[in-house]
């Protein structure tokens, strides 16, 4: 054996130096294997969230109105809450390199596996179970502290863009082939959307008694002089139904 | 009358003096420290010129390889995990030395992509001696991700696998570096006009 590893030997059975214990390694990978599971968790309420707001707000509807119902549908998106959650699958993607199985495969397939993943959970969450319901119940009784706003913009979201002639409102009334509906206009510079009784004439393809007065839905055409010949109506159920 | 050959102590494999050590047995570390010494110090000739340097820093290896010995885990290739700590001190080693002048990549794009690659024995037979011999004078040459799996795979014959759990990036990963590094070689000896066997 040569010096230097004489002299470690030396310095090992003085106890200078000590093979730190099981138990610590033991409690890193807990807690890893905690900090792994809870971002893990975040990240899948939050794809639910995602889910339930699109739908509880009607605003998947938008895509059925072709291009200008797309770009509408990509303005009105929750990019904010998007985006943290792709962050925290990198991060969770960098913590399972910790792992074996985690850096043995590509990053880009773990990342895509983690995401299915994700995207699958939040589904069933948001479809399946009724915990964003009861969360937003709770918020509405100004229970829910921190995550109550984000819950109240599912009933209260924001209006579409103006420029885009797609628009949103509740039916309050209507007759043979027109409709009078409450919307919302997002007026430039606005702190909040204004609304406005308009008529709304149904495209041909349509009748009234596809609708209900109370029925929440996105109408594409131009406004004038506080009308609207609507090209195309996708209606949404009441957010009450939804959440029931 | 038949003569009795001596009874020989059956040699222990790394793992099983590793759990000697785990169950209180220090004195095993000599052991390691014995079988590891000048393989690692070999290794760390590919990083460092320095032998002082060398030296230092296969003293904190062994150091460091005693104080973690209870997270090492049986039943994996205590060479993989040995080598992982001693190349992570090199490259900080190598790090130091360039002062981060030229920046190690640690993060790669193809650790991103998926790649389907395998160690096919004939081949591997065929080239072996011949990348060895190349291996000599034109390392140097290479980007450091080439070097260290050529140095890993020829010279201290580890396989993908082990060199994927050495490195921490997957085999697949180790296949194409493999590759794309014999190619890469075979260009520098281009560049200096040096003639190599093709297959001999």
């Amino acid at each position: 054996m040569n010096k230097i590893a004489e002299r470690i030997l030396e310095k090992i059975r003085c106890n200078e130096i000590t093979a730190t214990p099981k138990t610590y390694f033991r409690l890193k990978l807990l807690a890893l294997v905690c900090v792994a599971l809870s971002v893990f968790i975040v990240s899948i309420l939050l794809f639910s969230f995602i889910f339930f707001s699109l739908r509880a707000s009607g605003q998947a509807g938008l895509i059925g109105f072709g291009a200008s119902g797309v770009a509408v549908f990509l303005l009105l998106f929750p990019w904010k809450l998007f985006f943290v959650d792709l962050f925290l699958i990198l991060i969770l993607g960098y913590l399972c390199r910790s792992f074996r199985f985690g850096y043995q495969r590509p990053v880009i397939r773990s990342i895509a596996a983690i995401t299915v993943v994700m995207i699958l959970l939040g589904l069933i969450l948001d479809l399946v179970t009724p915990f964003h319901h009861m969360l937003l119940h709770e918020a509405d009784r100004n229970a829910l502290p921190f995550f109550g706003d984000m819950y109240e913009q599912v009933r209260r979201p924001p209006p579409p863009p103006s420029g885009h002639d797609i628009y949103r409102g509740v039916i309050s009334g209507m007759d043979a082939n027109t409709l009078a509906v409450s919307i919302e206009i997002d007026e430039d510079n606005a702190p909040s959307a204004s609304t406005t009784l308009v008529t709304v004439y149904l495209p041909q393809s349509d009748a009234t008694t596809s609708f209900m007065v109370g029925d929440r839905i996105f109408i594409s055409g131009s406004l004038i002089e506080g009308a609207i010949h609507a090209v195309d109506i996708q209606n949404f159920p009441p957010l009450e139904s939804v959440v029931e | 009358m038949e003569v009795m050959p001596p009874q020989l102590a059956p040699v222990q494999s790394d793992e099983e003096v590793v759990v000697s050590i785990q169950g209180g047995d220090k004195e095993k570390f000599g052991i390691l420290m014995e079988r590891y010494d000048k393989k690692l110090s070999r290794y760390g000739t590919k990083f460092l010129a320095r032998q002082e340097n060398i030296d230092d820093i296969v003293q904190d290896v062994f150091i460091s390889t005693f104080q973690n010995i209870q997270s090492f885990d049986p039943s994996l290739k205590f060479s993989s995990w040995i080598y992982r700590i001693a190349h992570n001190a090199f490259v900080n080693g190598l790090k130091k030395q360039q002062k981060s002048a030229i920046p190690l990549p640690h993060f790669d794009l193809d650790i991103l992509m998926s790649h389907e690659s395998y160690e096919d024995p004939a081949v591997l037979e065929k080239e072996y001696e011949e990348v060895k011999k190349m291996l000599d004078k034109g390392l140097n040459e290479l980007e450091q991700k080439y070097k260290e799996v050529l140095v890993l795979h020829y010279l201290e014959d580890f396989s993908y696998k082990e060199i994927s759990d050495i490195l921490e990036i997957p085999p697949g990963t180790v296949g194409i570096r493999v590759k794309r590094g014999k190619e890469a070689l075979k260009k520098v000896y281009d560049k200096m006009n040096i003639t190599y066997e093709h297959g001999k």
